[in-house]
């Protein structure tokens, strides 16, 4: 399983995705949301978790980026944005929709359940 | 006209607060992502693995620098909500610039556009609203971020004039004839008692204030 995650906020992503990592998934970490179009060229991973809010390329266009490239890719968006129009944007857009600060339990449930196609209980952070 | 500004300035400080609140959401994920790895080093550690103390100086410093991020934010929210303690009242109008342009710098990066505050600013103070004329002077921002291109600065400066002030927020970086600015920014700066207009030859948008806006337009 490999995954890519893109959020301006290289402190943030890079943890997030070390914790990942260290739950057996794979998975690179891009700041630069052009960065994602770039290697996703040279290979599709099988799911991406995108910030909505970037700088110049936000996550709804570069979701759009990337599908166009990767067809099979799944995506979840993360916001710290919880307005209702984030929200509705967001779960159109996305397979999963998840809030910041983001619990690693749901998210594995998400991205498993991404995957996978069949729904998960996250279990209690 | 109060009624129309009263409407606007609510909107103002509803999508002023929003913000806010969705640069400390991006600090507390931080902050929490680096706790978490924390705890998924700490759990490894009880497994057997190695601690690295030079890693956990780096968290520690991740978490310090986000919380004084957070509070620099908090800090200005505070200040930010008390202008509208007073309808009138004088006001150092470079420390309003310097309130705006942080409130604008959320967007300013979404649209890869630099603010800049040129270094030798001088105090300038006016008697006047301080709520409107940040509002104001954010509505000029933001129109400017919304004409100037990517990697593109704008730098917002004051000067004392005889009597009052004058503000210019100029951008650097754009080829667009129309700055036009939005209907309301004419109705702030005549409840202000302002002289407003922009100058697309030099790209900058001018804010006049009088001395003393007067006991008339407060609220």
């Amino acid at each position: 399983m490999r995954v890519i995650l893109v959020d301006d906020e290289v402190e943030f992503v890079s943890a997030l995705a070390e914790r990942l990592s260290l739950r057996g998934i794979d998975a690179d970490w891009i700041s630069v949301p052009e960065e994602a179009i770039a290697k996703a060229e040279e290979e599709c991973y099988d799911l991406a978790v995108l910030d909505m809010k970037m700088p110049r390329i936000g996550g709804i266009a570069l979701k759009k980026r990337l599908h166009d490239q990767c067809p099979d890719m799944k995506f979840i968006f993360v916001t710290g944005h919880g307005s209702e129009q984030a929200f509705r944007e967001g779960s159109m857009e996305a397979d999963y929709y998840l809030l910041k600060p983001v619990q690693i339990e749901k998210l594995m449930a998400k991205i498993s359940e991404a995957l996978s196609g069949k729904p998960e209980e996250a279990p209690d952070a | 006209m109060p009624d129309l500004i009263g409407k606007i300035g609510l909107k103002f400080f509803a999508s002023a607060i929003a913000s806010i609140s969705h640069e400390i959401k991006n600090r507390i994920a931080v902050i929490n992502e680096q706790a978490g790895l924390l705890d998924d080093l700490l759990l490894m550690h009880e497994q057997g693995r190695e601690l690295e103390p030079e890693r956990l100086k780096r968290m520690a410093d991740s978490v310090k620098k986000q919380v004084a991020i957070a509070d620099s934010i908090i800090i200005n929210m505070n200040r930010f909500a008390h202008t509208l303690d007073s309808s009138r009242k004088l006001v150092a109008v470079d420390e309003l610039i310097r309130m705006a342009v942080a409130m604008a710098t959320r967007k300013a990066n979404m649209h890869s556009v630099d603010l800049e505050i040129p270094p030798s600013q001088a105090s300038v103070s006016v008697g006047t609203s301080p709520f409107f004329l940040i509002h104001l002077i954010w509505v000029c921002i933001n129109a400017g971020i919304e004409i100037t291109e990517k990697n593109g600065t704008i730098s917002v400066s004051c000067e004392k004039t005889d009597p009052g002030a004058s503000l210019k927020i100029c951008m650097r970086g754009t080829n667009q004839e129309d700055m036009a600015l939005p209907e309301h920014a004419a109705a702030l700066a005549e409840f202000l008692e302002a002289s407003l207009w922009s100058d697309p030859e030099k790209k900058q948008f001018i804010i006049k204030l009088s001395a003393d806006m007067g006991q008339d337009s407060v609220l």
